[in-house]
């Protein structure tokens, strides 16, 4: 008797949590749901008053189509890989030796270097707008892929997460590479790189969704249509005519979220594990 | 083929002092166990020896040579750690190669693909993996070349360790407890092993221990470290049969030793519960000792007789030996005594008996904890011998 009424309560909460949290999903997901929806739609049921999850005559083909050949798509794409990865190369050039001497190797300083590092992360990347763009007018690289990739070049929150994780790599680990004949930077290429690499994909994988999706720097310094990276890409669809086409907008949007949804589905399992090991999860 | 020799060294951890002025000369080629409590600073002293660690003053020779200023790399030493530190990621073979592959090869050499093919990589590898090979047959892990460490178990992890360290051939091979993270079984036949590995390659063992049997068993010297100082260095027979601190003698032998406190009377002999124990040392009358008696140092007679009368508290039973843990009257401490099973006077627990100390094998120690020499005096104190059957009959009344 009393343990058919404990399991009815229990089943009763664990009813309204579910329904809380499929509340929340719905919440998160819609905006994603009418952007597939009107990629989908031709230009007089995205107006209709009646919403439909589907259209009612298809018209994703001639969206896409809109979509790749009124702006080069295809083009900001690859921009957006190309900037993505040349921007995570040299923070994991810069972020791993510096996290190794932050976790690892005793010198003066050290504290005090790894207090400024978590000041850094404290720093919006608004406030030193300004005198970079002035000192890349000065340099002359502005409206170049330097300077997208160039600011973004070290990442403190790179240092401070591989930092955390080399924390728990043991001692001996890097005294046996010591004995073994390593130099420093070979213990942090040979040994410590190997060992840390569920927490280097957690990284590149944030840090890449970080510069894919970065607007503000990209719309500072590129004027260019041909470098434009994919969010700045889709303003131009804004510029190119009197009106907005929202149909071939949307599809625009989906063929850019696309790539890093499929890349986070199939690398999901890696990326959070390498989170439960910095222990920032 | 070195010798190893530290001379004075000290370190400090912030203002902690872990090693006290620590000198230590081991000859080439021979097996020398640190052995001490956790904390006592042995495990430093053998990173300071392997350079892994600065010491604040003092001086390290490897082979005669002062190594103060070189990394570790350049000490021609190999270690093995409590840990193993193996490498996750590389394979068995990679595993045991690299420390070859660092020396042997050039940084150009090592980068990947264009290493390759750089005149002399082939033929410097296929050198290097057949020495790998060769060191893998001879400890019995050839078959497990191409799995990974996290493929094996506890004691093929230990013996890829100690192959990582052969491959290189050493002059000194250094170890910090290798076997503490093995079974029971299993540390009984490494210990062997070590020990005939070390006959084998000749070289200078320098062994990091807590495990007093483990210091015991391989050990030319074995060198007892306490509060970061060495109480003494000996063979393994001496610092059993002749401590020359009493924490020698309370951290070497099991069961420890029992410590009781005496007296000095007039004429130099030393008494222990008012009993004089056949032993004299130079100090003067009313000096307070603290005499040391192994268990096979203490005897069993009928109730009433020998120095005290005791209680019976537990019977271990060992198999070749037993232990009888005794309550003595006016004693702190309980006694054990060693009793092999053939003379077991059928003591049970609960029965009274009466304890004899054989004053001869005794050791004395001053306030201090040193060792005072002690010579056989005039007044002996004449044991009473085990009458058989005495036992019985008190157990029976």
């Amino acid at each position: 008797m009393r343990t058919a009424r404990t399991s009815l309560r229990s089943r009763i909460y664990s009813v309204l949590r579910h329904a809380i949290l499929l509340t929340g999903g719905v919440v998160m997901l819609f905006p994603f749901i009418v952007m597939v929806s009107t990629s989908l739609k031709p230009p007089s049921e995205i107006f209709s008053p009646t919403f439909t999850l589907l259209p009612q005559e298809w018209y994703a083909i001639e969206n896409f189509r809109e979509a790749f050949t009124r702006v080069p798509l295809a083009r900001f794409i690859l921009n957006g890989l190309l900037v993505g990865a040349t921007i995570f190369l040299f923070q994991a050039l810069f972020a791993l030796p510096c996290a190794y001497a932050l976790a690892k190797l005793r010198f003066a300083g050290r504290q005090m270097t790894f207090v400024l590092v978590i000041l850094a992360l404290l720093i919006p990347p608004q406030v030193p707008a300004i005198p970079l763009y002035i000192g890349m007018w000065q340099l002359g690289i502005l409206d170049t892929y330097a300077a997208i990739i160039l600011p973004s070049t070290i990442s403190v929150f790179g240092i401070f997460l591989m930092r955390q994780f080399f924390l728990q790599i043991p001692d001996d680990l890097i005294h046996a590479a010591r004995i073994d004949g390593l130099s420093e930077f070979a213990i942090v290429w040979r040994i410590m790189l190997p060992t840390a690499i569920p927490a280097l994909t957690a990284f590149a994988i944030l840090s890449f969704v970080w510069n894919w999706n970065d607007f503000f720097w990209p719309l500072i310094v590129i004027q260019s249509e041909h470098l434009a990276t994919p969010p700045l890409g889709i303003v131009f669809f804004d510029n190119a005519e009197a009106g907005t086409n929202y149909g071939p907008l949307m599809a625009g949007a989906v063929a850019i979220t696309a790539p890093l949804v499929i890349a986070f589905l199939v690398a999901q399992r890696r990326f959070l594990e390498g989170f439960a090991m910095t222990g920032l999860r | 083929m070195a010798s190893v020799s530290l001379r004075g060294i000290e370190k400090l951890f912030g203002s902690t002092r872990v090693l006290n002025g620590v000198s230590l000369d081991i000859a080439d080629g021979e097996f020398v166990s640190l052995v001490g409590p956790s904390g006592c600073g042995k495990t430093t002293l053998l990173r300071i020896l392997a350079g892994l660690e600065a010491q604040d003053a003092g001086d390290v020779f490897i082979g005669g040579r002062p190594v103060d200023d070189l990394p570790p790399k350049g000490r021609d030493i190999a270690m093995v750690f409590q840990s193993y530190a193996l490498y996750p990621y590389m394979t068995v073979a990679e595993n045991m190669a690299l420390p070859l592959v660092m020396r042997r090869t050039s940084f150009a050499q090592r980068l990947p693909v264009i290493g390759r093919m750089m005149p002399g990589t082939g033929r410097t590898i296929r050198g290097i993996s057949d020495e790998v090979s060769a060191v893998a047959e001879s400890l019995a892990i050839d078959h497990l070349l191409a799995r990974k460490p996290g493929q094996l178990s506890g004691g093929q992890r230990q013996r890829v360790a100690l192959g990582r360290a052969m491959v290189r051939r050493p002059a000194v091979f250094l170890m910090d407890e290798p076997l503490s993270n093995l079974d029971a079984k299993l540390r009984v036949q490494a210990r062997t092993e070590i020990a005939q590995l070390h006959r084998r390659l000749g070289a200078t063992f320098v062994y990091v221990t807590h495990d007093q049997a483990e210091a015991l068993t391989m050990s030319d010297r074995v060198a007892v470290m306490m509060d970061g100082e060495l109480l003494q260095v000996a063979p393994p027979q001496d610092v059993y049969a002749d401590p020359q601190h009493v924490k020698v003698a309370e951290f070497i032998g099991t069961p420890q030793i029992n410590l009781v406190p005496g007296r000095v009377r007039a004429d130099g002999g030393v008494e222990v519960l008012g009993m004089a124990l056949g032993i004299g040392v130079s100090l003067p009358e009313g000096s307070t000792v603290s005499v040391g008696f192994r268990a096979e140092a203490v005897g069993m007679t009928a109730e009433g007789g020998g120095h005290c009368s005791a209680l019976v508290q537990h019977i271990e039973h060992l198999g070749s030996e037993m232990l009888f843990h005794l309550g003595a009257n006016g004693l702190e401490r309980t006694v054990i005594a060693r009793i092999h099973p053939a003379r077991s006077p059928g003591a049970r627990p609960g029965d009274s008996i009466g304890i004899e100390l054989h004053g001869q094998r005794a050791f004395v120690f001053g306030k201090d904890g040193r060792r005072i020499p002690a010579l056989p005096s005039a007044t002996t104190h004449a044991p009473r011998l085990f009458e058989p059957g005495a036992m019985l009959r008190t157990a029976s009344a």
